[in-house]
């Protein structure tokens, strides 16, 4: 069978539902961080695959617009892997602790 | 072609599963480069060059650095001591992922998207080509239609810094 | 099968057989005779004075974080640097990445000013 859009949209679906697994299941704080990381890759994906072959809507001037917000994409991940492994950093420091289930107090 | 893209697709998706199932956080690290890589591949075989370069430069090569860094400077004996999994929830989780997967799967079939044909309009492989690489032919665009939100990055980018470093020097003094 | 990236993947194909092929021929060839001196830690001759698995400094991560920021920064100038002639740019294009550059550097300036780039504090 030849390979069309449906393939990359499905192995881009598999992908994002590992990483939502992960994100679920994980304690450990860096890896739901990393199964984020996963879903925002699987996007990614998504986004190249539609500006190759369905790149042309209405309202869309041309189909590198995939590929320029999945460069948008790329840098909002480096971003939040910045701020968030921070306020991980800051958690451990602070409560000794980066599991997720430990961390459930709003108040200092 | 084909085999290219089950080759990089399955590669990616053992890897992905490695980052969810390995015990150890830096080997879930590891799998994650290896997962990236693959993705990399994948953008190459839908002729996005710049971004696949940007996925190993960017992705594979500085955040995973930050990543493993982090697990560097947090404690890795007390973390591997630590419970990993969340047991309790993972069959529910499983489960709503499946019926996630198997209603993303009907509707991908059902719709119209694979009939297979490939975009036209204004940058397609072949005029891609002609102004010189895909490097180029993205600069095109984003400097012009995408002008607002690319001097928003700017900010997001300004923002991140500014965040890491008050938290990291005024977090870590007070205590 | 004549796409222009297939050199690359023979290329690819070929380093990864010759990494397995090494590792398993060495492993075939090699005496294995060994005792605790030969499995301790290389460290260039020295003795090993603590474990490695210890606590890195929070310094290595302010490094870190401000390589990878910038990293992205730099990304963003290449496409702006391969267009940056006359027709398609020119004097906008010009103006649009001193403004981006200008926002940057207020963080560049902010990081010096917190003395995130002193290694002793």
């Amino acid at each position: 069978m030849h390979v069309t859009l449906i393939h990359y949209l499905i192995l881009s679906a598999i992908m994002f539902g590992i990483g939502v697994v992960g994100f679920i299941t994980r304690k450990n704080m860096v890896i739901v961080l990393m199964c984020i990381e996963l879903m925002l890759n699987a996007a990614n994906i998504n986004f190249i695959a539609f500006a190759k072959y369905r790149g042309l809507y209405e309202g869309m001037s041309n189909q590198l617009s995939g590929q320029v917000m999945s460069l948008f994409v790329i840098t909002i991940a480096a971003a939040e892997a910045a701020v968030g492994l921070a306020i991980i950093i800051v958690l451990f420091r602070s409560r000794k602790t980066i599991n997720v289930d430990d961390v459930d107090l709003l108040k200092h | 072609m084909d085999f290219v893209f089950y080759l990089f697709g399955i590669t990616g998706l053992v890897s992905a599963v490695g980052v969810v199932a390995f015990r150890n956080p830096i080997h879930s690290a590891l799998a994650l480069v290896a997962a990236l890589f693959s993705t990399a591949g994948i953008y190459i075989l839908l002729d996005a060059e710049f971004l696949a370069v940007l996925e190993v430069i960017i992705y594979a090569g500085a955040i995973m650095v930050l990543f493993l860094f982090v697990l560097m400077c947090l404690n890795i004996r007390e973390l591997k001591a630590l419970p990993q999994f969340n047991k309790k929830i993972r069959p529910f989780a499983i489960g709503i992922t499946a019926i996630f997967l198997v209603d993303m799967v009907y509707l991908i079939t059902k719709s119209q998207f694979g009939v297979g044909e490939l975009a036209t309009g204004k940058y397609t492989s072949e005029q891609v080509a002609a102004i010189g690489s895909n490097a180029k032919a993205l600069g095109q665009v984003l400097y012009t239609r995408y002008l607002l939100p690319f001097e928003a990055i700017s900010l997001l980018l300004l923002v991140a810094m500014i965040g890491a470093i008050l938290l990291m020097k005024e977090g870590l003094g007070r205590k | 099968m004549d796409h222009p990236y297939l050199p690359i993947l023979i290329l690819m194909f070929f380093a990864f057989i010759f990494t397995v092929v090494t590792i398993i021929m060495s492993d075939l060839a090699r005496p294995s005779k060994p005792n605790a001196e030969k499995n301790s830690t290389y460290e260039c001759g020295a003795p090993i004075f603590t474990d490695a698995r210890g606590m890195v400094s929070v310094k290595y991560y302010i490094i870190a974080m401000l390589f990878l920021l910038f990293d992205v920064e730099a990304a963003f100038l290449y496409p702006w640097a391969i267009n940056y002639d006359k027709e398609t740019l020119g004097l906008f294009g010009f103006v649009e990445i001193v403004i981006f550059i200008a926002i940057l550097l207020v963080g560049y300036f902010y990081a010096w000013r917190k003395e995130a780039f002193e290694w002793e504090s």
